[in-house]
Protein backbone atom coordinates (compact mmCIF):
# COMPACT_ATOMS: atom_id res chain seq x y z
CA UNK A 1 0.00 0.00 0.00
CA UNK A 2 1.23 3.49 -0.85
CA UNK A 3 1.95 5.66 2.16
CA UNK A 4 0.76 9.23 2.48
CA UNK A 5 4.37 10.41 2.08
CA UNK A 6 4.70 8.56 -1.21
CA UNK A 7 1.34 9.86 -2.43
CA UNK A 8 2.29 13.45 -1.68
CA UNK A 9 5.64 13.05 -3.42
CA UNK A 10 4.10 11.38 -6.49
CA UNK A 11 1.33 13.97 -6.71
CA UNK A 12 3.77 16.85 -6.59
CA UNK A 13 6.07 15.20 -9.13
CA UNK A 14 3.24 14.49 -11.56
CA UNK A 15 1.94 18.03 -11.30
CA UNK A 16 5.23 19.82 -11.82
CA UNK A 17 6.70 18.20 -14.91
CA UNK A 18 8.67 20.84 -16.77
CA UNK A 19 8.59 20.72 -20.56
CA UNK A 20 11.09 23.57 -21.01
CA UNK A 21 14.69 23.28 -22.10
CA UNK A 22 17.50 23.16 -19.58
CA UNK A 23 19.97 23.83 -22.41
CA UNK A 24 18.19 27.05 -23.38
CA UNK A 25 17.98 28.19 -19.76
CA UNK A 26 21.68 27.45 -19.21
CA UNK A 27 22.48 29.37 -22.41
CA UNK A 28 20.72 32.46 -21.07
CA UNK A 29 22.31 32.17 -17.63
CA UNK A 30 25.85 31.61 -18.90
CA UNK A 31 25.51 34.57 -21.28
CA UNK A 32 24.39 36.84 -18.46
CA UNK A 33 27.19 35.60 -16.22
CA UNK A 34 29.72 36.70 -18.77
CA UNK A 35 28.30 40.21 -18.94
CA UNK A 36 29.54 42.80 -16.43
CA UNK A 37 27.18 43.46 -13.55
CA UNK A 38 25.38 46.76 -13.33
CA UNK A 39 23.35 46.35 -10.13
CA UNK A 40 24.68 47.86 -6.92
CA UNK A 41 24.03 47.16 -3.27
CA UNK A 42 21.40 49.70 -2.31
CA UNK A 43 22.76 50.54 1.15
CA UNK A 44 26.21 51.33 -0.24
CA UNK A 45 24.85 53.93 -2.62
CA UNK A 46 21.99 55.48 -0.69
CA UNK A 47 22.40 57.83 2.22
CA UNK A 48 22.22 56.20 5.64
CA UNK A 49 18.95 57.89 6.52
CA UNK A 50 17.27 56.01 3.67
CA UNK A 51 17.03 52.73 5.60
CA UNK A 52 15.70 54.40 8.73
CA UNK A 53 13.15 56.40 6.74
CA UNK A 54 11.98 53.29 4.87
CA UNK A 55 11.67 51.33 8.12
CA UNK A 56 9.73 54.17 9.76
CA UNK A 57 7.35 54.35 6.76
CA UNK A 58 6.70 50.61 6.87
CA UNK A 59 6.13 50.77 10.63
CA UNK A 60 3.71 53.70 10.27
CA UNK A 61 1.79 51.91 7.50
CA UNK A 62 1.58 48.80 9.65
CA UNK A 63 0.30 50.79 12.65
CA UNK A 64 -2.33 52.58 10.56
CA UNK A 65 -3.42 49.32 8.99
CA UNK A 66 -3.69 47.69 12.42
CA UNK A 67 -5.71 50.61 13.82
CA UNK A 68 -8.22 50.81 10.98
CA UNK A 69 -8.64 47.15 10.09
CA UNK A 70 -11.01 45.35 12.50
CA UNK A 71 -9.93 41.83 13.24
CA UNK A 72 -12.57 39.21 12.46
CA UNK A 73 -10.49 36.24 13.39
CA UNK A 74 -10.11 34.84 16.90
CA UNK A 75 -6.56 35.19 18.20
CA UNK A 76 -4.47 32.23 17.07
CA UNK A 77 -3.01 30.04 19.74
CA UNK A 78 0.79 30.13 19.63
CA UNK A 79 2.69 26.96 18.91
CA UNK A 80 4.38 25.54 22.01
CA UNK A 81 7.88 26.82 21.26
CA UNK A 82 6.66 30.28 20.36
CA UNK A 83 5.31 30.99 23.83
CA UNK A 84 8.77 30.83 25.34
CA UNK A 85 10.18 33.03 22.60
CA UNK A 86 7.61 35.79 22.65
CA UNK A 87 9.63 37.87 25.04
CA UNK A 88 12.59 37.75 22.67
CA UNK A 89 10.42 38.59 19.66
CA UNK A 90 8.97 41.62 21.42
CA UNK A 91 12.50 42.90 21.87
CA UNK A 92 13.71 41.81 18.43
CA UNK A 93 10.90 43.30 16.34
CA UNK A 94 12.10 46.87 16.55
CA UNK A 95 10.86 49.22 13.82
CA UNK A 96 14.39 50.10 12.75
CA UNK A 97 17.82 48.56 13.13
CA UNK A 98 20.23 49.61 15.85
CA UNK A 99 23.20 51.54 14.53
CA UNK A 100 26.80 50.51 15.32
CA UNK A 101 30.28 51.50 14.18
CA UNK A 102 32.57 48.95 12.52
CA UNK A 103 33.98 46.56 15.10
CA UNK A 104 31.86 48.01 17.91
CA UNK A 105 30.58 45.68 20.66
CA UNK A 106 27.01 44.48 20.12
CA UNK A 107 25.04 43.04 23.01
CA UNK A 108 22.69 40.28 21.88
CA UNK A 109 20.06 39.53 24.55
CA UNK A 110 18.83 35.95 24.39
CA UNK A 111 16.24 33.64 25.93
CA UNK A 112 17.16 30.23 27.30
CA UNK A 113 14.37 27.72 27.80
CA UNK A 114 13.72 24.00 28.04
CA UNK A 115 13.63 22.47 24.56
CA UNK A 116 10.57 20.43 23.70
CA UNK A 117 11.03 16.72 23.04
CA UNK A 118 10.52 17.15 19.29
CA UNK A 119 12.89 20.07 18.84
CA UNK A 120 15.86 18.70 16.92
CA UNK A 121 19.42 18.92 18.16
CA UNK A 122 21.17 21.89 16.62
CA UNK A 123 24.65 23.20 17.30
CA UNK A 124 24.85 26.49 19.20
CA UNK A 125 25.79 29.11 16.65
CA UNK A 126 25.57 32.72 15.66
CA UNK A 127 24.53 33.24 12.04
CA UNK A 128 25.15 36.61 10.39
CA UNK A 129 22.81 37.43 7.53
CA UNK A 130 23.18 40.26 5.09
CA UNK A 131 21.32 41.50 2.08
CA UNK A 132 22.52 41.06 -1.50
CA UNK A 133 20.27 42.49 -4.20
CA UNK A 134 17.36 42.52 -1.80
CA UNK A 135 17.82 38.91 -0.72
CA UNK A 136 19.05 37.79 2.66
CA UNK A 137 21.98 35.40 2.54
CA UNK A 138 24.11 34.04 5.38
CA UNK A 139 27.62 35.52 5.31
CA UNK A 140 29.08 34.12 8.46
CA UNK A 141 28.55 31.50 11.10
CA UNK A 142 30.29 31.30 14.46
CA UNK A 143 30.04 28.26 16.71
CA UNK A 144 29.14 29.28 20.28
CA UNK A 145 30.21 27.34 23.38
CA UNK A 146 27.60 26.61 26.00
CA UNK A 147 29.97 28.13 28.56
CA UNK A 148 29.38 31.47 26.82
CA UNK A 149 25.64 31.08 27.32
CA UNK A 150 25.29 29.52 30.78
CA UNK A 151 24.28 31.97 33.48
CA UNK A 152 24.19 34.83 30.97
CA UNK A 153 21.35 36.81 29.44
CA UNK A 154 23.30 38.39 26.61
CA UNK A 155 26.20 37.65 24.30
CA UNK A 156 28.76 40.28 23.43
CA UNK A 157 30.07 40.24 19.85
CA UNK A 158 31.91 42.60 17.52
CA UNK A 159 29.95 44.20 14.71
CA UNK A 160 31.11 43.32 11.15
CA UNK A 161 33.95 45.30 9.57
CA UNK A 162 32.02 46.16 6.43
CA UNK A 163 29.27 48.78 6.64
CA UNK A 164 25.79 47.48 5.86
CA UNK A 165 22.60 46.04 7.19
CA UNK A 166 22.98 42.77 9.10
CA UNK A 167 20.72 40.39 10.97
CA UNK A 168 22.29 38.44 13.80
CA UNK A 169 20.62 35.18 14.83
CA UNK A 170 21.75 33.17 17.83
CA UNK A 171 20.19 29.72 18.04
CA UNK A 172 20.80 26.13 19.01
CA UNK A 173 20.42 23.51 21.68
CA UNK A 174 22.72 22.31 24.45
CA UNK A 175 22.51 19.89 27.36
CA UNK A 176 22.90 21.22 30.89
CA UNK A 177 22.55 19.02 33.96
CA UNK A 178 20.78 16.39 31.88
CA UNK A 179 18.26 18.80 30.41
CA UNK A 180 18.04 19.91 26.79
CA UNK A 181 18.06 23.69 26.67
CA UNK A 182 17.34 25.91 23.66
CA UNK A 183 18.64 29.40 22.99
CA UNK A 184 17.24 31.99 20.63
CA UNK A 185 17.94 35.64 19.88
CA UNK A 186 17.70 37.89 16.87
CA UNK A 187 18.81 41.46 16.21
CA UNK A 188 19.04 43.67 13.14
CA UNK A 189 21.90 46.15 13.07
CA UNK A 190 23.12 48.82 10.69
CA UNK A 191 26.90 49.12 10.64
CA UNK A 192 28.03 52.62 9.76
CA UNK A 193 31.46 53.57 8.59
CA UNK A 194 33.66 54.11 5.63
CA UNK A 195 33.28 51.67 2.80
CA UNK A 196 36.63 50.04 2.30
CA UNK A 197 38.98 49.87 -0.70
CA UNK A 198 38.19 51.71 -3.89
CA UNK A 199 35.07 53.43 -2.57
CA UNK A 200 37.14 55.47 -0.11
CA UNK A 201 38.57 57.44 -2.97
CA UNK A 202 35.14 58.80 -3.81
CA UNK A 203 34.72 60.53 -0.42
CA UNK B 1 36.62 9.45 -9.95
CA UNK B 2 33.48 11.25 -8.85
CA UNK B 3 33.91 14.87 -7.97
CA UNK B 4 32.34 16.08 -4.73
CA UNK B 5 29.99 19.04 -4.49
CA UNK B 6 32.60 20.86 -2.42
CA UNK B 7 35.23 20.43 -5.14
CA UNK B 8 32.74 21.49 -7.77
CA UNK B 9 31.92 24.67 -5.88
CA UNK B 10 35.60 25.38 -5.39
CA UNK B 11 36.13 25.11 -9.13
CA UNK B 12 33.06 27.28 -9.78
CA UNK B 13 34.46 29.93 -7.45
CA UNK B 14 37.56 29.98 -9.62
CA UNK B 15 35.35 30.71 -12.62
CA UNK B 16 35.25 27.27 -14.27
CA UNK B 17 32.23 27.29 -16.57
CA UNK B 18 32.03 23.49 -16.62
CA UNK B 19 31.64 23.42 -12.86
CA UNK B 20 28.93 26.08 -12.96
CA UNK B 21 27.09 24.14 -15.63
CA UNK B 22 27.30 20.91 -13.64
CA UNK B 23 25.87 22.64 -10.58
CA UNK B 24 23.12 24.12 -12.75
CA UNK B 25 22.19 20.78 -14.31
CA UNK B 26 22.17 19.03 -10.95
CA UNK B 27 19.78 21.52 -9.34
CA UNK B 28 17.67 22.92 -12.19
CA UNK B 29 14.90 20.34 -12.22
CA UNK B 30 14.04 20.56 -8.53
CA UNK B 31 14.36 24.34 -8.65
CA UNK B 32 11.95 24.71 -11.57
CA UNK B 33 9.45 22.33 -9.99
CA UNK B 34 9.59 24.23 -6.72
CA UNK B 35 9.30 27.65 -8.37
CA UNK B 36 6.36 26.48 -10.46
CA UNK B 37 4.54 25.05 -7.44
CA UNK B 38 5.00 28.40 -5.69
CA UNK B 39 4.11 30.69 -8.62
CA UNK B 40 1.78 28.34 -10.56
CA UNK B 41 3.05 29.84 -13.78
CA UNK B 42 5.79 28.26 -15.90
CA UNK B 43 7.16 31.44 -17.46
CA UNK B 44 7.54 33.19 -14.12
CA UNK B 45 8.95 30.03 -12.56
CA UNK B 46 11.66 29.96 -15.24
CA UNK B 47 12.38 33.66 -14.67
CA UNK B 48 12.62 33.12 -10.92
CA UNK B 49 14.99 30.17 -11.34
CA UNK B 50 17.13 32.06 -13.83
CA UNK B 51 17.45 34.97 -11.38
CA UNK B 52 18.17 32.55 -8.55
CA UNK B 53 21.04 30.86 -10.43
CA UNK B 54 22.48 34.22 -11.42
CA UNK B 55 22.38 35.48 -7.85
CA UNK B 56 23.77 32.24 -6.44
CA UNK B 57 26.64 32.07 -8.92
CA UNK B 58 27.48 35.74 -8.42
CA UNK B 59 27.44 35.30 -4.63
CA UNK B 60 29.49 32.10 -4.61
CA UNK B 61 32.44 33.92 -3.03
CA UNK B 62 30.40 34.48 0.12
CA UNK B 63 29.24 30.85 0.22
CA UNK B 64 31.11 28.56 2.60
CA UNK B 65 31.74 25.45 0.52
CA UNK B 66 31.86 23.14 3.53
CA UNK B 67 28.13 23.72 3.90
CA UNK B 68 25.62 21.97 1.61
CA UNK B 69 24.77 24.04 -1.46
CA UNK B 70 21.19 22.89 -1.85
CA UNK B 71 19.56 24.58 1.20
CA UNK B 72 21.41 27.83 0.47
CA UNK B 73 20.36 27.80 -3.17
CA UNK B 74 16.82 26.67 -2.39
CA UNK B 75 16.41 29.65 -0.08
CA UNK B 76 17.28 31.94 -2.98
CA UNK B 77 14.81 30.13 -5.26
CA UNK B 78 12.03 30.40 -2.67
CA UNK B 79 12.68 34.12 -2.19
CA UNK B 80 12.74 34.82 -5.92
CA UNK B 81 9.60 32.77 -6.55
CA UNK B 82 7.71 34.30 -3.62
CA UNK B 83 8.69 37.79 -4.67
CA UNK B 84 7.53 37.16 -8.24
CA UNK B 85 4.28 35.64 -7.00
CA UNK B 86 3.66 38.63 -4.70
CA UNK B 87 4.14 40.98 -7.65
CA UNK B 88 1.74 38.86 -9.69
CA UNK B 89 -0.83 38.76 -6.90
CA UNK B 90 -0.69 42.53 -6.61
CA UNK B 91 -1.37 42.78 -10.32
CA UNK B 92 1.93 44.41 -11.22
CA UNK B 93 2.57 41.79 -13.86
CA UNK B 94 0.24 40.09 -16.31
CA UNK B 95 -0.61 36.80 -14.77
CA UNK B 96 -2.48 33.74 -15.80
CA UNK B 97 -2.70 30.77 -13.51
CA UNK B 98 -1.64 27.75 -15.51
CA UNK B 99 -2.62 24.18 -15.20
CA UNK B 100 0.20 21.70 -14.72
CA UNK B 101 1.46 20.15 -17.94
CA UNK B 102 -1.30 17.94 -19.20
CA UNK B 103 1.11 15.45 -20.74
CA UNK B 104 1.70 13.86 -17.36
CA UNK B 105 1.39 10.16 -17.72
CA UNK B 106 -0.48 7.56 -15.78
CA UNK B 107 0.40 3.92 -16.02
CA UNK B 108 -2.22 1.81 -17.81
CA UNK B 109 -3.17 0.04 -14.63
CA UNK B 110 -3.83 3.32 -12.91
CA UNK B 111 -7.55 3.79 -12.88
CA UNK B 112 -9.61 6.93 -13.28
CA UNK B 113 -10.06 6.77 -9.53
CA UNK B 114 -6.29 6.90 -9.06
CA UNK B 115 -6.03 9.99 -11.29
CA UNK B 116 -8.92 11.54 -9.42
CA UNK B 117 -7.11 10.85 -6.16
CA UNK B 118 -3.91 12.52 -7.39
CA UNK B 119 -5.88 15.56 -8.55
CA UNK B 120 -7.80 15.80 -5.28
CA UNK B 121 -4.60 15.55 -3.26
CA UNK B 122 -2.91 18.20 -5.42
CA UNK B 123 -5.89 20.49 -4.96
CA UNK B 124 -5.74 19.91 -1.22
CA UNK B 125 -2.02 20.76 -1.19
CA UNK B 126 -2.72 23.99 -3.10
CA UNK B 127 -5.38 24.94 -0.61
CA UNK B 128 -2.94 24.81 2.28
CA UNK B 129 -1.73 28.22 3.43
CA UNK B 130 1.87 29.13 2.62
CA UNK B 131 3.04 28.45 6.18
CA UNK B 132 2.09 24.81 5.76
CA UNK B 133 2.51 24.38 2.00
CA UNK B 134 6.06 25.67 1.70
CA UNK B 135 7.62 23.24 4.21
CA UNK B 136 5.73 20.46 2.42
CA UNK B 137 7.15 21.49 -0.98
CA UNK B 138 10.67 21.78 0.43
CA UNK B 139 10.44 18.31 1.92
CA UNK B 140 8.81 16.44 -0.97
CA UNK B 141 10.02 18.39 -4.02
CA UNK B 142 13.43 19.69 -2.92
CA UNK B 143 14.18 16.75 -0.63
CA UNK B 144 15.42 18.93 2.23
CA UNK B 145 15.66 17.69 5.81
CA UNK B 146 13.66 19.40 8.54
CA UNK B 147 16.79 21.22 9.73
CA UNK B 148 17.49 22.41 6.19
CA UNK B 149 13.86 23.53 5.74
CA UNK B 150 14.19 25.50 8.98
CA UNK B 151 17.30 27.19 7.65
CA UNK B 152 15.68 27.87 4.28
CA UNK B 153 12.54 29.40 5.76
CA UNK B 154 14.41 30.98 8.65
CA UNK B 155 12.20 29.46 11.33
CA UNK B 156 13.05 27.07 14.19
CA UNK B 157 13.23 23.37 13.30
CA UNK B 158 10.54 22.64 15.86
CA UNK B 159 8.14 24.86 13.97
CA UNK B 160 8.94 23.06 10.70
CA UNK B 161 8.14 19.78 12.38
CA UNK B 162 4.81 21.01 13.69
CA UNK B 163 3.85 22.61 10.37
CA UNK B 164 4.66 19.44 8.45
CA UNK B 165 2.64 17.45 10.95
CA UNK B 166 -0.36 19.78 10.64
CA UNK B 167 -0.11 19.81 6.83
CA UNK B 168 -0.02 16.02 6.64
CA UNK B 169 -2.96 15.73 9.04
CA UNK B 170 -5.01 18.12 6.92
CA UNK B 171 -4.19 16.23 3.74
CA UNK B 172 -4.97 12.91 5.37
CA UNK B 173 -8.30 14.21 6.63
CA UNK B 174 -9.08 15.59 3.20
CA UNK B 175 -8.34 12.27 1.50
CA UNK B 176 -10.47 10.34 3.95
CA UNK B 177 -13.31 12.86 3.58
CA UNK B 178 -13.19 12.78 -0.23
CA UNK B 179 -13.46 8.99 -0.14
CA UNK B 180 -16.33 9.09 2.25
CA UNK B 181 -14.15 8.16 5.24
CA UNK B 182 -12.83 4.92 6.55
CA UNK B 183 -9.44 4.24 5.03
CA UNK B 184 -6.18 5.04 6.68
CA UNK B 185 -3.56 6.07 4.09
CA UNK B 186 -0.69 6.43 6.45
CA UNK B 187 0.36 2.81 6.06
Amino acid sequence: MTTLDEKIEQTLQKNSEWSGSADALWGTISNQLQQPRTTKHPWKHRPLWFGAAAAATVFLAFMLHSMFTPSTLPPALPEPQEMARMQTFSVAMLPEPEVYRQGEQVELAFDTYLASEWEQDQMLRLVIWTEVEGEQIPTGELPIRKEDILGQHSLSIESPDEPGLYRLVLEGLFVHEGQRMAVFAEKTILVEGEISNENVENH
Amino acid sequence: MEITEQELINQAKQGHQDALEQIFRYHVDAAIRLAYLITRNWATAEDAVQEAFLQAFRSLDSFQEERPFKPWFTKIVVNKAKRTKDRLDRGHLPYEMEEPNVHRSYEPEESALEKEGVDALFQAINELDDNHRLPLLLKYVSGLTEAQIAETLDIPASRVKSRLYVARQRLKKRIVTSRGGGQNDDA
